[in-house]
């Protein structure tokens, strides 16, 4: 038997499924956060079912791609749940009455049932039970209230419902508002004043410089933190431990693999590149920290509902580069790491727009991994000065590329048209569950992959491959980039993680402006395996075929006009 | 477009408060029933309402 869990978007189906499944999945509080179907079981009379939650959509006539998953869904359930937001009744039964109209078995949670109450809404359950002809379940998801009789609640058999016209549909919901629910006060919270606030340019592009200003300086203080009073301290600890084991192992190629080249008889975390030195430092002592502070600020402004009032705000910017407002979630997300930022460009409407969005955000935006890295590269060789002119670079490229492909790729450029949630006040609970599930998952895919990436370096180097392709790219890498040849070994790896191979350029002794050149170079010449295999998905073969040319060219052509740049200027 | 004006809320009848317009012809947020939408001033200008 096959649940699905409906409703409009940000109405906290995501929620339900995690109470309902157990599986912890990504909730926000904006709308488009689920864009992919996520499956799970739960138990049902003592007979085992699974649980669907599906994207959310306003009607059952689809406007994103994200909608048509939703909409398609609907042929293979055998029973919905849907989940409603008590706050918006009226406007929510629309999807309740086309769904009602397939005539599948069906019960209706009235979510954020808490939040209605306190907004002075009060609905008759026994009255809009009746006028339905489905069961109701009043819920409040985050708390788990109301979840175990929803699925107790679940009928056998689909009420028999006639299909209505649009206008017929209105004018039931008009009924069945006026005679079950009662608005009793309607004053603004202190809330929604800020919330409003926010979205005035007056106020609100203040509050973002400072929003984003805050954001940078908790994750670099935490970030720092972390490293500085616990990984710092614990690797030193732990070096004791792995000079033991160097020399009780002696030198070959075993010594290599796993511990490296040791630097004047004690062990460079950072340069070695062993499996149990290099391999464990960069995951965990140099990304760890900067992931683990970058993503509980995310969380913060997810769960807060600040992200849609930023992309209000930045609307108009984005409209120069063919996109919208909403183009700030792949961004954003893609910071964090880049496979989740192109899933989410499905939020957007049109195939020119997620193409236009998928590649700014693969060529210019790095990710959290990434970023680490070249702090501890370009801060070390070139100081802030040094990331400044980086992240500059990119951010020009973002531009310049955004005014570009407006222009060049065909299709329709939409206004942006979406919710804006109410501000709630996130859940320390969610919060913190939501961080582990993403500190988890970067886990359980960085380690093996960093591992594999240091493997492959040191096979790379013994077997001279290297130095080949060393020679073979020195016109481009040496002539026009002007780094040394081995760092094409960085661009190899670059494939396979971007972390990594930003760790291999810090023993090849680098200056200062060649730091900056070669970490631009790998942010954008190409996007790590991850997330090339999920724009391959997204974009289909030829439109990706598009934008690796893109990546390709602009990355040389960027990295050898900085390298002149940086040269005549001196810097 | 009339049906998805609907569904997200913004439909005959209702009253509706501009909380803001961006400037250089950006987008305006609405309050409708206590939510706020937004919305392209394209599409904002075909809205007809009554004051």
């Amino acid at each position: 038997m096959k649940i699905l869990l409906m409703g409009n978007p940000n109405v906290g189906k995501s929620v339900v499924f995690s109470r309902l499944t157990g599986i912890n999945v990504i909730a926000s509080n904006y709308p488009g956060t689920t864009v992919e179907l996520k499956r799970g079981r739960t138990r049902l009379n003592e007979k085992r079912a699974e649980v669907i939650d599906v994207p959310g959509a306003y009607s059952l006539e689809p406007t994103s791609k994200a909608e048509e998953v939703a909409v398609r869904m609907l042929e293979e359930g055998d029973a919905v749940i849907n989940v409603v937001d008590s706050t918006n009744l009226e406007r929510n039964l629309y999807l309740t009455l086309q769904l009602k109209e397939r005539e599948v078995p069906m019960v209706v949670a009235l979510n954020f049932w808490d939040e209605a109450r306190h907004k002075g809404i009060k609905i008759n359950i026994a009255s809009l039970r009746k006028l339905l002809g489905v069961p109701i379940v009043p819920t409040i998801a985050i708390t788990g209230e109301g979840i175990r009789e929803l699925v107790a609640s679940i009928p056998s058999e689909a009420s028999p419902s006639k299909v209505l016209s649009e206008d017929e549909r209105w004018i039931e919901i008009g009924r069945i508002i006026r005679e079950s629910q009662i608005v009793t006060h309607r004053h603004h919270t202190l809330l929604e004043v800020l919330g409003d606030a926010s979205v005035k340019p007056l106020t609100g592009i203040p509050i973002a410089i400072v929003v984003m200003l805050a954001t940078f300086w908790v994750v670099r203080l935490i970030g720092e933190g972390l490293i500085g009073y616990v990984f710092d301290p614990i690797f030193d600890l732990y070096e004791g431990l792995v000079l033991e084991l160097s020399e009780a192992m002696g030198p070959g190629f075993l010594h290599d693999i796993l511990i490296g080249k040791l630097t004047d008889g004690g062990i460079n975390f950072a340069e070695s590149m062993g499996l149990l030195t290099t391999g464990m430092y960069v995951p965990f002592a140099m990304v760890l920290p900067y992931v683990f502070a970058f993503y509980l600020a995310l969380g913060i402004l997810e769960d807060s509902g600040y992200l849609p009032r930023l992309a209000v705000l930045i609307d108009t910017l984005m409209h120069r580069i063919g996109l919208h407002g909403l183009a700030i979630i792949p961004m954003m997300l893609g910071l964090g790491c880049n496979v989740p930022g192109a899933l989410s460009t499905r939020v957007l409407e049109t195939k020119k727009q997620r193409f236009i969005a998928a590649t700014l955000m693969a060529i210019a935006v790095p990710c959290m991994a990434q970023i680490a890295m070249i702090f501890g590269l370009v801060g070390k060789l070139a100081g802030v000065k040094g990331l400044s002119i980086v992240f500059l670079t990119l951010f020009l490229v973002w531009v310049v590329l955004g005014l570009l492909l407006k222009h060049l790729v065909k299709g329709e450029c939409p206004e942006i048209f979406m919710e804006v949630p109410p501000y709630r006040v996130p859940s320390g609970l969610a919060l913190f569950k939501k961080l582990w599930m993403r500190i988890r998952s970067f886990l359980t895919t960085a380690i093996p992959f960093v591992c594999l990436g240091v493997f492959i370096v040191n096979l790379l180097y013994v077997l001279g491959i290297i130095e080949a392709m060393g020679d073979l790219f020195a016109p481009l890498m040496t002539g026009w980039l002007g780094l040394p040849s081995d760092a094409v070994g960085a661009l190899i790896i670059g494939f396979l993680r971007k972390d990594v191979a930003v760790g291999m350029l810090l023993p090849l002794g680098l200056t200062a402006s060649q730091a900056v050149v070669a970490s631009v170079v790998l942010t954008m010449y190409f996007p790590c395996v991850a997330t090339f295999v999920v724009l391959i998905r997204e974009l289909g073969i030829v439109d990706m075929l598009k934008s690796m040319g893109i990546m390709v060219v602009s990355a040389m052509l960027v990295g050898g006009v900085l390298n002149l740049l940086l040269n005549l200027l001196g810097v | 477009m009339q049906s998805h004006l609907r569904t997200i809320g913004v439909r005959e009848g209702k009253t509706v408060r501009i909380v803001t317009k961006q400037p250089a012809r950006g987008p305006i947020v609405l309050e409708i029933d206590g939510n706020r939408i937004a919305m392209g001033r394209g599409m904002a200008m075909r809205v007809l309402v009554e004051i």
